[in-house]
């Protein structure tokens, strides 16, 4: 997705090598996922108390080959209520038994149904049996009402059926509405996905048409560590699918343990874009899985104490756990974070860590874009308007600071144009419906750095 | 009479064959209850086997880390204090509500043991400054009566021993919490996650009936609300043929067996029973007669349970908009205390405290005048102003949380003459009737109001595109405690609004009722008015 930033020698200074340690025996020289862990100003103007920005960055390997992919366990949850009348339920059903296509034997799947009821129309089964899952997709119809959270639940119950910690675990949703019947509320779908994430399930959610509910949908997939992607074309639906698909196939890396220890003078203010747990000097990160040759950061916004000229301090250590999906063992990487103190503003400028001050560039662009939404929610309209200004003019700036650094990160230029857009339409009232599951979807796949928009792929 | 005797058996035969099919219905659901009663006291035992007694700060946050089941673990001492988790630092969602939660949690848990408070007291009587040297004299047993007392206070409240569960109200409705009382008198607690218990009673529960092609069933909350259905018919507005109520925790809760209506009823019922027999007119009138009493007595029995669950409802109302009020009071403190207060952000925080403060009181004031009853025709406060105004005014208040549910507001008011009536009055009804549109007739994404001025009456409708309400709950919908048990909706509310509502509009001389309409609700409400006072400004044309 980016180009990593070329050299900087003080880099090793300060974040000291990563230490990888193999817990079981046997793997030496097995792939690992890189962790490289840097301040955004790893030297600070000295005498003052200040924020300063720490980026956790990992990256997948590549998977040897094809035939190596773990086995899959997912639950299909289809929306046939009603409005998925015509086109969409055609082309939701001819993106399922795409997926189905692409399934080998040893894979699990499972299709649920739901409208004003839910129907286990293909239990968990082996994959093997395509013809009549095939059959089965091919009978659905759609009419009713939604009822989301039981479908949900069904397809979860599914899943939970076959769930160990060699499958990739996934229930994915395919719906158009708001869910109507039983729970209902983000919060309600939020715990769900949260609960399901604790046992490995993540829950995708696929948003089809302009008239469901996105907060729904991108709580549930947000908190299960799903993805979630907006279609406003049903036409466009196949694809996405077998995006989500590609992502599922390609896991290298799952069950991770991501765990920052902050030294007792600096105070942790909240992690950007992510849900973190803070509790003290100790933050965890939530992250489910991590796909071949995919980079995934994290943004830790810390407050650092005032220190005098030439000091340098310990900040941080970076422990991360997880599952290696292709040698099946436990590792554990780990990295020391330091921060310098000068009373030179150009050291601290020449210093500055390109990579980390883009990557926290864009993330606090995507909280602010947050804040905008809750403004216009409450008929700020003015308000909303002019803090997507600031964030169109602020990621131009950044742009030209890295174009100048010649670091290439799109998410910059797309930032900037989605936030100027935005800005022109928010007072729009005849859009809006439309534009907040836009912003909505910025928000949350700048969060996950998925890539951008229906057509968008994310770059292997 | 030998005719006779043929009816009286007949009738007998109708009747038991109708209190078959019931119970056959009631034993089916009653498997299902067992069921439904297997999963929460495996999820008991598997908490119950959870329980940590070492390292507990540790193990209690892994135990929240990993285990699906559980949202939130506590540890309280014996003298009340939560020791884990500790007070949020920082608040980037809900932290500080939660945390209240838990404190309110905490408050709940089972009693501590004899001893344990027995050594407290005596401990806190040995730290405490002893004046005298001379052994137990009156005023050194008074301390220590004041310090047992003292101690007493800090009890858990209402304990409830005989039961595994612990229940509360927070977010969506009914929370569980399983208890452990160490031997030191502490206690550990597991909050679970609802959403995840839901989930699980909905995963082992059918998807399809296949016994039955005419009939569905619903599990629904202590409200009616339906939390998952299966089966082929529509049972918005039907009446349950059978019902049963779930086992503790779940209590309130209730399964429903629904049966085609009435008329194919009878048809239906031959499916259940293979010995069909003929049925005279007489028969069905019994019969009919039968299912009246039936559903009569139902309804009572829900009433009462209604009455119940009001208590525990007004409480959590009330309970949100003070919780909200405390919460963004800290959060303004924190904010002040920054370095650069954010002065907009404060300014957005004492917003919320004023607007939830205005609901409180007005949920106070619209309980109080409920329970007075008829002692509430206080007089009015009657002063001058413009109707319309006062329709803006609310559908203002409203804008932006109806623009969320993307309701399109509409409006036809013709009501700008300057009169005197109470706008407080005029707002309360206002308000009740167009929370309900948000909250039951959203699916309309409709609000119509119209308004106009006839000499002395005031006339305002509330229209919305929602499901409606059929004819036969027209009149029942303004009875105190009455609640629709509408499958797609499922707000909370005290069932009292339009019962408030009503009795505000009678009070100011007018009237509200429910009239026909094609699709949704139509709401009328008359308020009487007078001529402004010798009001020169008043520009009647």
């Amino acid at each position: 997705m980016m180009n990593r930033n070329s050299t900087r020698s003080y880099f090793a200074l300060l974040a000291f090598a990563s230490i990888s340690l193999c817990v079981s025996a046997g793997h030496v020289v097995a792939e690992q996922i890189k962790l490289s862990a840097a301040l955004a100003k790893p030297t600070m103007l000295a005498g003052e108390k200040s924020l300063n920005h720490l980026k956790i960055k990992l990256t997948g390997f590549d998977l040897p080959k094809a035939a190596n992919r773990p086995p899959v366990n997912i639950a299909i949850v289809m929306d046939r209520s009603g409005s998925m009348k015509g086109e969409k339920i055609q082309q939701a059903k001819r993106a399922a038994l795409a997926a189905i296509d692409r399934l080998r034997d040893e894979d699990i799947v499972s299709v649920i149904t739901y409208d004003t009821n839910v129907r286990v129309l293909v239990p968990a089964t082996r994959a093997s049996d395509r013809d009549s899952i095939r059959q089965a997709i091919e009978s659905i119809q759609a009419d009713g009402n939604t009822a989301l959270f039981a479908g949900v639940s069904k397809g979860a119950a599914e899943v939970r059926k076959f769930l160990d910690d060699k499958h990739v675990n996934r229930v994915i949703l395919l719906s158009d509405g708001i869910a109507n019947v039983g729970p209902s509320s983000p919060s309600e779908l939020e715990q769900l996905g949260q609960s399901l994430l604790k046992e490995k399930i993540s829950v995708s959610t696929l948003g089809l048409g302009s008239g469901y509910n996105e907060d729904l949908m991108t709580s549930l997939a947000a908190a299960s560590s799903g993805n979630h992607v907006f279609i406003e074309n049903a036409d466009n639906l196949v694809g996405v699918f077998n995006n989500e698909f590609d992502d599922l196939l390609s896991v290298v890396a799952s069950e991770f343990e991501i765990q920052i220890t902050l030294a007792g003078t600096m105070r942790p203010v909240r992690c950007l874009g992510n849900k973190a747990d803070i509790q003290g000097q100790v933050i965890r990160l939530p992250l489910a899985q991590l796909y071949a040759k995919q980079e995934r950061y994290f943004i830790l916004e810390v407050e650092v104490p005032a220190g005098e000229n030439g000091q340098e301090s310990p900040m941080a250590d970076v422990r991360v756990q997880y599952r290696n999906m292709n040698t099946h063992t436990t590792d554990v990487l780990a990295s020391k974070i330091a921060v310098r103190y000068s009373d030179k503003l150009e050291k601290v400028e020449a210093d500055v860590d390109v990579e980390a001050k883009v990557l926290s560039a864009v993330q606090i662009a995507a909280e602010r874009n947050r804040e905008a939404t809750a403004l216009r929610d409450a008929g700020k309209i003015e308000e909303a308007r002019l803090l997507l200004v600031k964030n169109a003019t602020d990621l131009g700036s950044i742009a030209d600071f890295s174009a100048k650094n010649q670091y290439v990160c799109p998410d910059v230029e797309l930032g900037c144009a989605l936030n100027k857009k935005q800005s022109a339409e928010v007072a729009d009232n005849a859009k809006w419906n439309v534009n907040r599951k836009g912003m909505r979807e910025y928000q949350d796949q700048t969060s996950r750095q998925q890539s951008y928009g229906e057509a968008g792929k994310r770059g292997k | 009479m030998l005719g006779w005797i043929g009816v009286v058996l007949i009738r007998n035969e109708e009747l038991n064959a109708k209190r078959q099919v019931t119970s056959l219905a009631e034993a089916r659901l009653n498997e299902l209850v067992r069921s439904i009663d297997d999963v929460m006291s495996s999820h008991h035992r598997a908490l119950k086997q959870k329980m940590v007694r070492q390292g507990l700060a540790e193990q209690l946050m892994s135990v929240e880390r990993t285990d699906p089941y559980v949202r939130r673990a506590m540890w309280v001492s014996a003298r009340g204090q939560l020791l884990y988790p500790p007070a949020p630092t920082i608040n980037t969602g809900n932290e500080f509500l939660i945390y209240n939660e838990l404190l309110m949690m905490a408050r709940q848990r089972p009693p501590v043991p004899l001893a344990v408070r027995k050594a407290i007291a005596a401990a806190d009587a040995k730290s405490a400054p002893v004046t005298r040297s001379s052994p137990t004299t009156r005023q050194e047993s008074k301390d220590r009566a004041s310090q047992l007392n003292a101690q007493e206070l800090e009890e858990p409240e209402a304990p409830r021993p005989d039961s595994l569960w612990h229940e509360s109200y927070f977010d969506e409705g009914l929370q569980l919490v399983v208890w452990d009382v160490l031997p030191d008198g502490s206690a550990t607690g597991y909050w679970l996650e609802r959403a995840r218990w839901i989930a699980d009673l909905i995963a082992i529960l059918p998807d399809v009936d296949p016994d039955s092609s005419n009939g569905a069933t619903a599990l629904t909350d202590a409200n009616g609300n339906i939390l998952y259905r299966w089966g082929a018919i529509d049972i918005a507005m039907e009446q349950p043929l059978a019902e049963v109520s779930l086992k503790e925790p779940l209590a309130a809760w209730r399964l429903k067996y629904y049966l085609q209506d009435h008329q194919t009823g009878s048809a239906s019922w031959s499916r259940f029973l293979p010995w069909g027999f003929g049925i005279s007119a007489v028969a069905i009138t019994l019969l009919g007669l039968g299912a009246y009493v039936t559903v009569a007595t139902m309804q009572q029995l829900r009433l009462a349970d209604q009455r119940v669950s009001f208590v525990g409802q007004v409480s959590h109302e009330l309970r949100t908009p003070l919780t909200n009020i405390r919460l963004y009071a800290e959060m303004a403190q924190r904010d002040l205390s920054q370095t650069t207060p954010a002065v907009h952000r404060i300014a957005d925080r004492l917003e919320v405290i004023d607007s939830e403060s205005k609901r409180l009181s007005r949920l106070i004031s619209g309980v109080l005048e409920f329970m007075q009853g008829r002692a509430s025709t206080q007089s009015l406060s009657w002063r001058s102003a413009i109707p319309d105004d006062t329709v803006q005014h609310v559908l203002n208040q409203f804008a932006p949380s109806l623009s969320r549910s993307e309701i399109a507001i509409t409006t036809e008011l013709n009501a700008q003459q300057r009169v005197e009536l109470d706008t407080d009055v005029l707002e309360q009804i206002l308000i009740n009737l167009i929370n309900n549109v948000e909250k039951y007739a959203a699916s309309g994404k409709s609000l119509h109001v119209t308004s106009k001025l006839e000499y002395d009456i005031l006339t305002i409708e509330v229209c919305d595109a929602g499901h409606g309400i059929p004819a036969r709950f027209r009149n029942r919908i303004f009875k105190p405690f009455f609640r629709i048990d509408d499958a797609n909706t499922a707000p909370s509310g005290t069932g009292l609004g339009l019962t408030i509502a009503r009795k505000a509009a009678l009070r100011h001389g007018g009237g509200l009722e429910l009239l026909d309409s094609e699709s949704g609700c139509r709401f009328r409400l008359t308020v009487r008015v007078k001529p402004v006072a010798s009001e020169s400004e008043s520009n009647i044309s």
